[in-house]
């Protein structure tokens, strides 16, 4: 628990590690894609943890690295086939981001400084809490980039393949002030991005100041 | 001329003089300028006559102190000096009698040579009595051709008359040793600074200069810090140097050094007795006395009618700008110290945000940064850069600062920064 | 024992006060506020162009914002800043609050609706201070930060609100701001079309030309200036040395295309430049400290200016280029610091004079080079006029040497081409008769580079089409100019 709860909080990957932060200025511009793209990076995760925990022992260490990558690499793969065959709307919001998953720093990163290092279990949970806290970064991102840039909040509309929902809610009535549309284009992603990461270091913190 | 036009308050003080000459007890302090690693050459129960030698500082800077009253040695004090430190002390009971080693006769004061000229100031005991405390006698004893010799009659601190009253009383005795120092030393020419406004010693001096034709009277603005060494060497000369005034071949003295070169050469008698100036808007009477070294100043201060009051005030030694106060008044007059003020004591000013104006910048005399300096003094690396050193503590950057910040205090903490590591 | 208090000196302190500096700059704000509310108020007011409401709303939008950043930063001082009562007040005196609000209200359009120049207030607050830590340690105008995300998020709102022009200049003027103008007119503009829509270069002095709610009139900035100078308040190097250069490059580039004295000042009184010089880039918190350091900064606000101005589709850079600036601070105190030694100082100064030498090239040739550079293998041999007409002897090398014409070209057409000779192979010449190709360059003269050469003939064809574009070019260029 304690291990998930690190992952979410301490050692959160979007504000605290400041990893794999070119999916998330990219992705988070409608609440739905930050969840789905949440879920995939978590499952990979996981599942890469689990493996690279299970053949840790055997693995040198000259040749850690291009094993763990080929190991991620494959599971990326298998995750793009499913999304392709089976939610192919999916795949297409993703485009470049889901291959870019292989490269994105949270998951080799994780893989090199815990899964190579600590037990099956430990591993896998390690991987729950940073990919949970990865996915409740990337929605409270989206959400607010969403809301105040585009004045719509979407739930659900690509996967609706799967569920058969459409779900976009329109949140403020017609006014001047909302939609302020920047927010949509990456500077705007770079400003709340850095604000967020400010006030979530700062409720971390509790006002303590940190010594060089 | 980088400087700032202070309010002189100097008219409380200014034609006023008394002396003060008979102190129950002196006490030599043992420290010359920081330096306490004095020889001490005398022990208790020794008698020892005015002018006697009673102490001698070690190293290649060597330096005589010597007792200003005949009398015996009672014992070894610690005692308030005018730095703020306390330093243990020769006290000498003083038997009013006034006896000296020898009797001191009149000679011709320009015929000694170079090597003599250097022996008897040094023996003397002379050191920079504008403040500095230098021993005076390095100051010639030089290679290099001196082209000029300045004398420093600017007193630019506020508040302060003690160069004025003994350049106003002791005029052509000042000019008959500049003379001298010329001829000795091979200086082609000499020049008196003295203020634009200070027009009683102007005139004093105009009159009297006519047939010295190396001397010429020098007329500098009235900003502080125009008394400064580097400050004065710039606006007559036009040049500047790096470290001492020497590199250009100039020599600055004080008016009051030469005053005390003047009974050296021509009386062989040392430097015992200086004016102070004790002045300030406390004092019922302020004065410039003449003191003899080693009198405890509270003594002078009842004597010329006390002070107004005695609770909230702020006793300063030295200047308002660079002199620092005092927990009591207590303190022993020495060579290098020339005024006392007593002020009211206001409520401080709260120190505010730095705005970052520069104007510590633009008025800094020295030409470096103070603001940049107070953002990183404790950073060793980042000070390197900025030339802490240079600073000399004029207080120009605290005065002007609009957000009341005591920049001064902070380039002082740089400079500890500097110096702990090393 | 008596004993006395001890305190830290210097005991004579200057009656220089912070609170006081930012007073001064508050003064030397009204008259502009002033003629603001003349400009915007009061003349449309009396041409009838707005009611008694519009008369007086001016005086509100310039109100608004210091209200708001004055609460926002005392609200934020005491929950993000910690800072309690006493604290709390000496720091609110200090800090002068309300004065980014005045500069947002002043730099802002004049149809920027309500609700959003409340927001920008807030942001400029929040984002441009209080994150930083508070009044002090900004590194960025807080003014231009709340202009920058007003425009960035807003530009279209306020556009469908008639943007900068008040509704007096709609009815009479109807086009956009001067600079705005100069971009859409295609090369370097001219008096005519620059300068005249506007009246004559005074109304560009004086401020009756369309902008931002304060910023239009450069004399009553010299006088803000020159008051502010006067009373120690302000950075004087800095706009000295960004206006006299963004002079000195307008000039310079104005010069070589042939535009006199007035071009400069044209551009020099339009952009709002006086203010932001003046104003905007010496706030003293986001300035260096250094004198030279100031120098360098106002040489490289002016270079950037000028970039921005002519090679970007913004149509006024001051925004930016202070912004840049402001970022770039801590390097030019270090440089200014530096520069204190002659050598160093040598080398910065000619340093500043290559980049404008590079700036006023790139930007020239793009108003200059019309396309394609000249082509070596063309020979202008010889030109006489008759009446109307011009006839041209030109050669162009072929493929066997030089083919030399004759061209006659009236009213920018080619009337008649004949070839006198040529060196060209007889076989691939004969294609180029049998292809009747003289003809067809005269028919689609209009259409010459995208015309295909003959087949089997290409290099004398080529030849022939490349002679006739540029003799046609030859003729644009002195005739048509």
């Amino acid at each position: 628990m304690k291990t998930i709860q690190n992952g979410i909080i301490k050692e959160n990957p979007v504000f605290v590690l400041l990893l794999g932060l070119c999916s998330t200025l990219a992705i988070t511009t409608k609440f739905e894609n930050a969840y789905l793209m949440g879920i995939c990076v978590t499952i990979v995760l996981i599942v890469s943890n689990l493996i690279v925990s299970c053949i840790r022992k055997w693995i040198p260490d000259s040749v850690k690295t291009p094993v763990y990558i080929l190991i991620i690499a494959t599971l990326v793969t298998i995750m793009e086939l499913l999304l392709q065959s089976y939610a192919r709307d999916v795949y297409q919001v993703f485009g470049i981001y889901l291959p870019l998953i292989v490269v994105n720093c949270i998951i080799l990163g994780r893989a090199l400084a815990v899964a190579s290092k600590t037990s099956v279990c430990k591993s896998i949970l390690d991987g729950m809490g940073i990919g949970l806290g990865y996915t409740i970064a990337l929605m409270i991102i989206a959400c607010i980039r969403e809301v105040l840039g585009s004045n719509t909040i979407t739930l659900m509309d690509s996967i609706s393949t799967i569920t058969g929902y459409r779900a976009i809610y329109h949140i403020f009535p017609e006014n001047e002030l909302i939609p302020i549309s920047f927010l949509i284009s990456p500077a705007g992603a770079f400003l709340t991005l850095g604000l967020l990461m400010a006030i979530f270091n700062a409720i971390r913190k509790g006002g303590k100041h940190e010594s060089h | 001329m980088k400087g700032i036009k202070l309010v002189q308050n100097k008219e409380m003080s200014k034609d006023r003089f008394t002396i003060y000459n008979k102190p129950k007890n002196i006490y030599i302090p043992l420290i010359v300028g920081n330096d306490i690693d004095i020889t001490i050459l005398v022990k208790k129960g020794d008698y020892v006559c005015k002018g006697e030698i009673v102490a001698r500082r070690k190293g290649s800077l060597t330096i005589p102190l010597h007792s200003s009253i005949s009398g015996t040695v009672v014992g070894f004090e610690e005692q308030l000096h005018h730095s703020g430190k306390y330093v243990k002390c020769i006290k000498i009971e003083n038997d009013f009698k006034e006896r000296t080693i020898e009797k001191q006769e009149e000679k011709p004061i320009s015929k000694y040579s170079k090597q003599e000229f250097i022996e008897i100031i040094k023996n003397a005991g002379i050191i920079g009595m504008g403040g500095a405390g230098f021993p005076t006698y390095i100051k010639y004893q030089t290679e290099q051709n001196i082209k000029t010799l300045i004398v420093n009659a600017v007193e630019c601190e506020p508040y302060i008359t003690a160069d004025y009253t003994i350049g106003i009383q002791k005029v052509e005795e000042i000019l008959e040793t500049i003379d001298a120092i010329l001829e000795i030393n091979r200086i082609q020419n000499a020049v008196i600074a003295i203020k634009k406004n200070n027009s009683k010693l102007l005139q004093a001096f105009q009159t009297k200069i006519g047939t010295y034709v190396n001397i010429k009277i020098v007329e500098v603005p009235n900003l502080y810090p125009m008394g400064w060494e580097k400050t004065l060497v710039q606006f007559i000369t036009g040049n500047t140097y790096d470290r001492l005034p020497i590199e250009i071949g100039i020599v600055v003295n004080n008016i009051s050094t030469i005053y005390a070169i003047y009974q050296a050469l021509k009386k062989g008698v040392p430097l015992t007795e200086r004016i102070v100036t004790i002045t300030g808007e406390m004092l019922k009477q302020p004065t410039n006395v003449l003191i003899k070294i080693g009198t405890p100043i509270h003594e002078v201060i009842e004597a010329i009618g006390g002070m107004k009051r005695t609770k909230d005030i702020l006793c300063i030694a030295g200047g308002p700008m660079m002199g620092i106060t005092l927990p009591n008044d207590n303190v022993i007059v020495t060579a290098d110290m020339n005024a006392i003020v007593i002020l009211k004591e206001k409520e401080d000013f709260l120190e505010q945000t730095c705005m970052r104006c520069g104007k510590c910048v633009e008025i800094c005399p020295s030409r470096i940064e103070p603001v940049l300096i107070k953002d990183s003094y404790e950073n060793k690396e980042a000070l390197l850069k900025l030339q802490v050193n240079k600073c000399v503590e004029c207080g120009l950057c605290s005065y002007i600062c609009p957000a009341k910040i005591k920049v001064r205090e902070y380039v002082k903490k740089a400079k500890e920064t500097l110096r702990k590591d090393e | 024992m008596k004993v006395y208090h001890s305190q830290i000196g210097p005991f004579q302190r200057s009656k220089n006060k912070t609170s006081s500096m930012m007073f001064h700059v508050v003064l030397a704000l009204f008259p502009i506020i002033a003629f603001s509310f003349y400009k915007n108020g009061i003349v449309p007011y009396v041409h009838h162009n707005v009611g008694i409401f519009g008369l007086f709303y001016p005086l509100l939008f310039i109100a608004i914002p210091p209200v708001i950043t004055f609460t926002t930063e005392w609200i934020g001082a005491y929950f993000f800043l910690r800072k309690k009562s006493d604290n709390l007040k000496e720091y609110m005196k200090n800090s002068y609050a309300i004065l980014p609000g005045l500069f947002l209200a002043l730099i802002l359009p004049i149809h920027t609706p309500i609700s959003i120049l409340i927001l920008g207030s807030i942001i400029a607050t929040v984002i441009g201070k209080l994150v930083y830590g508070g009044f002090g340690n900004n590194i960025f105008n807080p003014a231009l930060v709340g202009r920058l995300f007003v425009i960035t998020a807003y530009a279209g709102v306020i556009a469908t609100h008639d943007g900068y022009l008040n509704s007096y200049e709609v009815d009479t003027i109807s086009k956009v701001t001067p600079l705005s103008n100069a971009l859409s007119i295609e090369g370097i503009g001219t008096y005519e079309t620059l300068v005249k829509p506007y009246g004559n270069l005074w109304n560009f002095f004086i401020g009756m030309i369309p902008g931002a709610v304060g910023e239009t009139s450069a004399l009553l900035c010299i006088f803000g200036f020159l008051y502010l100078t006067w009373k120690r308040v302000i950075k004087w190097r800095i706009p000295v040395f960004y206006i006299g250069t963004v002079f000195f490059l307008t000039m310079v580039i104005g010069l070589s295309n042939g535009l006199s004295i007035w071009y400069p000042i044209f551009q020099i009184l339009s952009g709002g430049l006086f203010f932001g010089a003046i104003f905007m880039a010496t706030d003293p918190v986001t300035s260096p400290v250094t004198k030279n350091g100031q120098i360098i900064y106002g040489t490289g606000l002016g270079i950037l200016t000028v970039i921005f101005r002519y090679l970007t589709s913004y149509p006024e850079g001051v925004l930016t280029s202070i912004l840049t600036m402001n970022m770039l601070v801590f390097i030019v105190d270090r440089l200014g610091m530096q520069c204190k030694k002659r050598e160093n100082g040598l080398i910065m100064i000619a340093t500043m004079l290559v980049l404008f030498g590079i700036v006023t090239y790139t930007i020239n040739t793009r108003y200059t080079n019309s396309g394609e550079t000249v082509d070596p293998n063309f020979v202008l041999l010889e030109e006489r006029q008759v009446g109307n007409q011009v006839i041209y002897k030109v050669s162009e090398k072929g493929n066997g040497g030089p083919i030399i014409c004759e061209v006659t070209i009236k009213d920018g057409n080619v009337i008649k081409l004949q070839v006198l000779e040529h060196n060209e192979t007889p076989n691939y010449y004969a294609l180029v008769e049998k292809e009747d190709y003289i003809n067809i360059l005269m028919k689609e003269q209009k259409k010459l580079p995208e015309l295909d050469t003959v087949s089997g003939a290409t290099i004398s064809s080529n030849a022939l089409k490349k002679l006739v574009i540029n003799t046609l070019q030859e003729y644009e260029e002195h005739y048509e100019k």
